[in-house]
């Protein structure tokens, strides 16, 4: 006796993804065929090759024509990136096979903030007003027209890398020199440009997205209990369910619906970074993706407590009939910060910090001796502090207490 | 197997650490039990939360920080009562690395099977990245490995394991039912890839 043919999933982990035991757990949980493509070689990618690929992420093309030849032998029903690059590489793989996919274009513009921000201000969806400058072509009369308090971003990067809140003018120099730098050193090869925005004030919030035939519903709605003011903007605690009037939620969500509609994004995840104040919402991120770093662990959904990523493979395998809710439990997570630069040695006081009430995980994701610096140069967090509650406000509480009984050991590097 | 040593070091009023002069549980790295069921392959553990009074426990090596309820039992009368615990457990060897413990056939020639293979095939592949894989044991079908070197903390190491070390494991020995992973991987110091990005 013969099953039915079991389902091929081409998942396209990058070699610096937090992310690679959940998404593995994802496609355990869903009993699929799976592949996996990174950007450098497995140490198993010529004993196990229909396991195993090696993607040029760079080069959208190639990483097509590589994949087509695999599906040949391997029919792929479905093929997921996990990161901003890699989802870019999804859709034109996807497109090329025919698989149910978003546009390249969009999944690029929502990439390119530059671009992103052109196609989002001509929709007329709520942003900062903004102004794309080259390195190498800077105005100074553009500069001078500057109102502040502005922020000051890269075009290209992620996670808060490169952001700067500037005061005035002499605040502006000085990071764009700081940017500068940041750019040559993290992406050589990206566009040598970046934006400046005025500076939006209010409360920040994060929504977990996922995108089914251009509709967007709201997997989960995180509320941001530190204030995001600068000079960086360091991410630290998320919490969810949001503590937001009901009201503003729905403004928040009509922001996102609107921005993914401008940019033409119809299927899968998105994460999208929004500020509310007095003039309403305003949409200051989106990306193509699900939520970073180890923050996705946060969240179950359904009877069953699938994860995240369980539903979004769920999804790009079409095999998510309907779209569970989050289970309505209090959770929430603390990114822990680069205190200072130097050579990461441990964290002290982790047993401690797990046995607070509430508290169900802590992740050091920073190896020893690694070369850790604070933002805006790095954006990499030491580890991830979990914990679940009956409401946001205790679950808030477990976390400050945990990371309180912390104890850094960072050494100065010569 | 003698007694363990069992100091307890209150932490404050909810919390109190047990040491003991071995380790409680394979898993290197910290790990949190709320709820018995969680516990059933973790005997100490199981046996810690069954004292009335306590809510949670984290082991790390040596050591066991005990949550107690604060509408429970005091720590004067927790304590003793919790070192006979987790002392009963730990003696009776259910899951502290024991020599003398006796597998069940299948899994001792499972075992066998395994460590031939990650000695012509997994160890020999994984060394290309610095890395090294040791077999710490099978229980009920499941092989039991703690990886090191460029493995330990590595941000592709579920990868190697389930699209590698296992896709080879299974070519040989189909009934293998899966792998446990019971490294310390906060702990490596030179992972092969580390985890820097969204």
């Amino acid at each position: 006796m013969t099953g039915a043919p079991r389902s091929r999933l081409l998942l396209l982990l990058p070699t610096t993804t937090y992310r690679a035991g959940a998404f593995i757990a994802a496609a355990d949980a869903l009993d699929a065929d799976l592949t996996v493509a990174s950007e450098k070689d497995s140490a198993f990618s010529t004993d196990e090759p229909d396991a195993l690929l090696t993607l040029n992420f760079a080069e959208p093309a190639e990483c097509v024509a590589r994949v087509a030849q695999f599906h040949r032998r391997h029919p792929i029903r479905a093929v997921f990136g996990v990161d901003d690059r890699t989802a870019v590489v999804a859709a034109h793989v996807a497109q090329a096979l025919g698989l149910d996919h978003n546009p390249p274009a969009a999944v690029e513009a929502a990439g390119d903030k530059f671009r992103q921000r052109q196609l989002l201000a001509t929709a007329g969806v709520p942003i900062p007003s903004f102004a794309y400058h080259h390195f190498d072509r800077i105005d100074p009369a553009s500069l001078a027209t500057v109102r502040f308090p502005a922020v000051v971003k890269p075009v290209s990067l992620s996670a808060s890398r490169g952001v700067m809140r500037v005061d005035n003018p002499d605040s502006l120099a000085k990071a764009i020199s700081r940017l500068r730098a940041i750019l040559e050193e993290a992406a050589p090869a990206s566009e040598q440009a970046f934006l400046i925005e005025d500076y939006i004030p209010g409360e920040e919030y994060a929504l977990e997205g996922i995108l089914d035939d251009g509709r967007l519903t709201t997997l989960a709605l995180f509320d941001k209990p530190d204030p995001l003011e600068g000079p960086t903007f360091a991410e630290t605690i998320y919490l969810t369910p949001s503590q937001a009037s009901a009201p503003v939620q729905a403004a928040l969500h009509d922001t996102a619906q609107a921005a993914c509609t401008a940019l033409g994004l119809v299927r899968g995840p998105v994460h999208v970074e929004l500020r509310y104040n007095a003039r309403g919402p305003w949409l200051v991120e989106l990306a193509a993706r699900p939520i970073g770093g180890r923050c996705g662990e946060v969240l179950r959904f359904g009877p069953e407590a699938k994860s995240l990523e369980t539903i979004l493979l769920a999804q790009a395998l079409g095999r998510l009939p309907t779209i569970p809710s989050r289970e309505p439990q209090a959770s929430g997570v603390m990114m822990l910060p680069v205190p200072r630069a130097g050579t990461f040695q441990r964290i002290d006081g982790l047993e401690t910090a797990l046995a607070t009430p509430g508290v169900t995980d802590i992740a050091v994701t920073v190896h020893r001796g690694a070369r850790v610096r604070p933002l805006p140069e790095e954006s990499r967090y030491l580890g991830f502090i979990f914990a679940r509650g009956p409401d946001p406000g205790t679950v808030e509480r477990a976390i400050r207490q945990a990371f309180a009984t912390l104890d850094i050991i960072i050494e100065q590097t010569p | 197997m003698t007694t363990p040593v069992l100091s307890a070091e209150p932490i404050d009023e909810l919390r109190c650490a047990f040491v003991a002069d071995r380790p409680f549980l394979l898993d290197e790295g910290p790990r949190k039990f709320t709820r018995p069921e969680e516990a059933t392959e973790a005997p100490p553990a199981e046996a810690v939360l069954a004292v009335d009074g306590v809510r949670e426990a984290v082991f790390s090596g040596d050591r066991v920080t005990v949550v107690r309820d604060p509408a429970g039992p005091s720590w004067d009368d927790l304590i003793p009562r919790v070192q006979y615990a987790l002392g009963a457990a730990v003696t009776s060897a259910a899951i502290v690395v024991d020599p003398d413990r006796a597998p069940v056939l299948d899994d001792e020639a499972m075992y066998d099977e395994v460590e031939h293979i990650f000695q012509t095939q997994i160890n020999p592949i994984v060394a290309q990245h610095g890395g090294a894989i040791d077999l710490i044991d099978v229980q009920d079908a499941t092989v039991v490995i703690r990886m090191s070197g460029g493995c330990q903390g590595c941000g592709m190491a579920n990868v190697t394991l389930r699209q590698g070390v296992e896709a080879a494991l299974k070519k040989a020995i189909p009934t293998l039912a899966g792998i446990r992973d019971v490294t310390d991987h906060g702990s490596g110091a030179n992972p092969y890839f580390s985890s820097t990005s969204k």
